[in-house]
């Protein structure tokens, strides 16, 4: 039998009470290339991480072309001849295209750099990718893409014996993708491991040989590609077999209930035409959740940015009560009555240092003249009321809401905009980095501000979550609306495909 | 008598507390050291040289709790000294030579703000640029040398006072709670601790950040030339060279005071504080007689200390 390349035997991880991996088998041979596909949290970035050495499994082992090795560091991990390319971009800014490739083994001549044969070779490896860019540039200066296709020539100058690529495509156009592929085979046919991690069904089954599919930290199933479907891998992947996975979690649902959730529409997107996106229409009731659903890179992002004034339109319009509205700026958009709950809540959504008072009706303050006096008492009791209704945890609301935990935090988040009788507030990964009881807590808040009248835009990578909170889903595939779903027609699975951009199997009507 | 103990541990706790310790524990230090120290010619000495330096360590505590620098404030000091003795000596009457002066001030301060909060470049860098300009149109105005004029009046606010206290003490006590009160009480003031504390999460909060920083930069810029003109009463001079070294030693007291180069925290009482140490320190050296070089390795080393009390801090 010939060797693997790689090969995690019966390896289990706990993080606290939470098992992360559990009994993990997985073989990845030389010369082939194997997709590796889970849901949201079904393991993949733990499985990297133990095989970077970033932190050591709880119990089994971890071969490489047939030694077992233990104690692995992430520079052991370079030695051994595997390359990662994380999701998130390890590139230093500042530096030279050239000198990010070769960073940490720089060609040498008499002890020193020898900056003409780095840039040569450079030069030659993006050649490869048909990159036709200068190696002395700045990776400050480049755009996604091309960040996206250096940290892959990156990881191929190490000339890689396993090479482990996390979403490797997300950042990437469709000829971008095709020149990876060629990139990929060419390793493959040098005998090189590649592993492929993506969410983007119609890539892995193009390129891979075998496809491995993990959920909940468990193996599920592998084997040869041709052995699959789209819709077969979708349904190892949830586990069900295209049954609604409405309920899940989901004890009370107030959106069939809501007051005028089908009749008042309160914003109305018209041809929406942004750099990435195009041709978007859409409306968003009062009361309702509408769900946004979408690979990363889809246009997801873009559209919420436009809608708070962070992205200037080619061409489209917006109307918000049947007026139609200009959104060139963030005040603008808050003025119009739009709130952003961001996705990342440290970075953009909240003053760490600042009270939870501060952090709530900062905001609202902005609608009086600056130098107009605070009103504290009328603040103080507004605060209070907040952490109350929202049920905040916190010892008072002077507290820097920095003491709080991920999903109190996040609660005050959501209390600015209440505060400022936001109609629309767009709800960008509001669960993201949060735990799973703050989670469900933070989704029913969500609910009841939908059901007191406001309309809300929400968006999830968790496909079950966004079935749970959302009325309506549309999904968004590359830049356009691929497919709308109504509440009776959330399937899990259809879902899934859809945000690939597979038509799927249509969900029988008669089970609602 | 533990209860008591643990009493006094917690009034002292913070780090204002401790600072009032210091600054009191100096004063003894330096009663015990100098007969002279405890003088009321002397005490009213040590007020009024925090009188210039005083207001631009609180307008300098604003920029820094917004997560700025101002370097220019030197500069701006004889801008102003130079603008109020050109207008004087040309015959200009007071109002309108203090408007002239203050308005260059505020201009100063408005360039500033431009380049920083418009164009969005490092302060740092921007105010080490104008720091340089605006000395130089300084010398350009007036010549190299210092220029006297003479108007009873700004000798008066220069010189006299008031109660017994002299006049430029009303100033600084003016600037101090009139900053005090913007800085606590209004809308600017607590936008100014958001922005240096998170400016994205401001600006998508709806917080008008481009408005708010040119602010905290003209208001800088305004106090730099209220210094200017206390300090043109007190020599009856505008001078070219006057106000150099200034940056630091604002910074200096600002740093004590406890407030983070970070942005987002700080507090007026801490600054006071700091600027009275270093007045107490820099005095104290006069009186016993030690020569100004070694003034500006001690005034060096209470940075370098108060940036290692910080960062033991957070």
């Amino acid at each position: 039998m010939e060797t693997s390349a790689l090969r995690i035997d019966h390896v289990t991880k706990r993080f606290g009470g939470v098992k992360a991996l559990t009994d993990i088998q997985l073989e990845f041979n030389p010369g082939e290339i194997t997709g590796l596909i889970g849901s949201n949290g079904a393991g993949k970035s733990t499985l990297l991480n133990i095989i970077w050495g970033v932190f050591p499994p709880d119990s089994g082992r971890l071969f490489i072309n047939g030694g077992e090795v233990r104690k692995i560091t992430p520079e052991q991990a370079q030695e051994l001849g595997i390359s990662i390319i994380f999701q998130h971009r390890r590139l230093l800014p500042y530096l030279p295209i050239a000198e990010n490739i070769f960073i940490g083994k720089m060609p040498r001549k008499s002890g020193l750099i020898d900056y003409r044969k780095m840039h040569a070779d450079a030069a030659q490896l993006l050649a490869m990718l048909e990159l036709n860019l200068d190696t002395h540039r700045l990776v400050a200066e480049l755009t996604a893409e091309e960040k996206q296709l250096v940290e892959i020539v990156k990881a191929c100058a190490r000339e890689p014996r396993i090479l482990l690529m996390d979403e490797p495509t997300t950042a990437l156009r469709q000829h971008e993708v095709q020149t990876l592929f060629g990139i990929m085979r060419s390793l493959k046919r040098k005998g090189c491991s590649v592993v492929f991690i993506s969410h983007r069904l119609k890539e892995v089954m193009e390129i891979c040989d075998r496809i491995s599919i993990i959920r909940d930290g468990r193996n599920v199933i592998a084997g040869p590609t041709a052995q699959f479907t789209a819709d077969s891998i979708v349904d190892h992947m949830s586990g069900k077999r295209s049954q609604p996975a409405r309920g899940e979690g989901a004890a009370v649902h107030v959106g069939a209930s809501r007051p005028g959730s089908a009749s008042e529409v309160l914003l109305r997107v018209k041809d929406l035409n942004l750099p990435k996106v195009r041709g978007i229409n859409f409306q968003l009731h009062r009361g309702e959740i509408l769900g946004f659903a979408g690979l990363g890179g889809s246009g997801i992002d873009d559209v919420l940015e436009y809608l708070f004034g962070l992205q200037v339109a080619e061409s489209g319009a917006v109307e918000i009560d049947g007026m139609k509205v200009s959104l060139k700026h963030p005040r603008q958009a808050i003025r119009h009555g739009i709130g952003l709950v961001p996705e990342d809540r440290q970075l953009n959504g909240e003053f760490l240092e600042l009270s939870v008072q501060d952090n709530i009706c900062i905001a609202k303050g902005q609608q009086r003249p600056l130098l107009s006096t605070v009103r504290r008492d009328d603040e103080h009791s507004a605060a209070t009321k907040y952490v109350a209704e929202l049920s905040i945890k916190t010892d008072s609301v002077h507290t820097p809401i920095k003491n709080l935990s991920g999903g109190n935090q996040q609660k005050a988040v959501i209390a600015k905009w209440l505060d400022l009788d936001s109609r629309i507030i767009l709800m960008h990964e509001p669960t993201a980095g949060i735990d799973v009881a703050a989670k469900q807590e933070v989704n029913r808040l969500i609910q009841a501000i939908a059901a007191a009248g406001k309309g809300i835009i929400y968006t999830s990578s968790d496909m079950s979550e966004l079935m749970d909170v959302a009325d309506r889903i549309i999904v968004i595939y590359q830049g356009r609306i691929f497919k709308e779903f109504s509440r009776l027609e959330f399937d899990h699975n259809a879902l899934y495909l859809a945000i690939n951009g597979i038509a799927g199997p249509q969900p029988d009507l008669s089970r609602g | 008598m533990a209860g008591r103990l643990g009493g006094l541990k917690q009034l002292t706790a913070g780090y204002l507390p401790k600072l009032t310790l210091a600054s009191v524990a100096l004063i003894i230090l330096l009663a015990n050291l100098s007969p002279h120290f405890f003088t009321l010619t002397n005490l009213k000495d040590i007020l009024l040289g925090t009188a210039v330096i005083g207001i631009i360590s609180f307008g300098m505590t604003m920029v820094l709790i917004s997560d700025g620098i101002d370097l220019s404030v030197g500069s701006v000091v004889a801008f102003a000294s130079v603008i109020l003795c050109v207008s004087i000596n040309a015959g200009l009457g007071l109002p309108l030579a203090l408007l002239l002066t203050l308005t260059g001030a505020v201009v100063v301060g408005l360039v500033n703000g431009f380049f920083i909060a418009v164009m969005n470049i490092n302060p740092f860098i921007i105010t080490l640029g104008t720091m340089s300009v605006v000395r130089g149109v300084a010398y350009i105005i007036i010549g190299g040398r210092p220029l006297p004029f003479e108007q009873a009046t700004v000798r008066f606010i220069g010189s006299g006072s008031f109660l017994g206290v002299p006049i430029p003490i009303y100033f600084l006590a003016a600037v101090l709670v009139l900053l005090w009160f913007l800085l606590k009480y209004t809308q600017f003031g607590r936008n100014v601790y958001a922005i240096g504390n998170n400016q994205e999460t401001a600006r998508l909060s709806g917080i008008n950040v481009v408005k708010t920083r040119i602010l905290v930069f003209a208001l800088m810029g305004l106090l730099a030339g209220l210094a200017g003109f206390l300090l043109a009463a007190q020599t009856y001079a505008g001078i070219p060279a006057a106000g150099q070294g200034y940056e630091l030693d604002a910074l200096t007291a600002v740093i004590l005071g406890g407030t983070s180069l970070k942005g987002g925290q700080g507090r007026l009482a801490g600054t006071v504080l700091g600027t009275f140490i270093v007045a107490l320190v820099l005095n104290g050296q006069n009186m016993l007689g030690i020569p100004y070089f070694y003034q500006l390795v001690s005034k060096g080393a209470i940075i370098l200390v108060a940036m290692a009390i910080a960062r033991k801090r957070t």
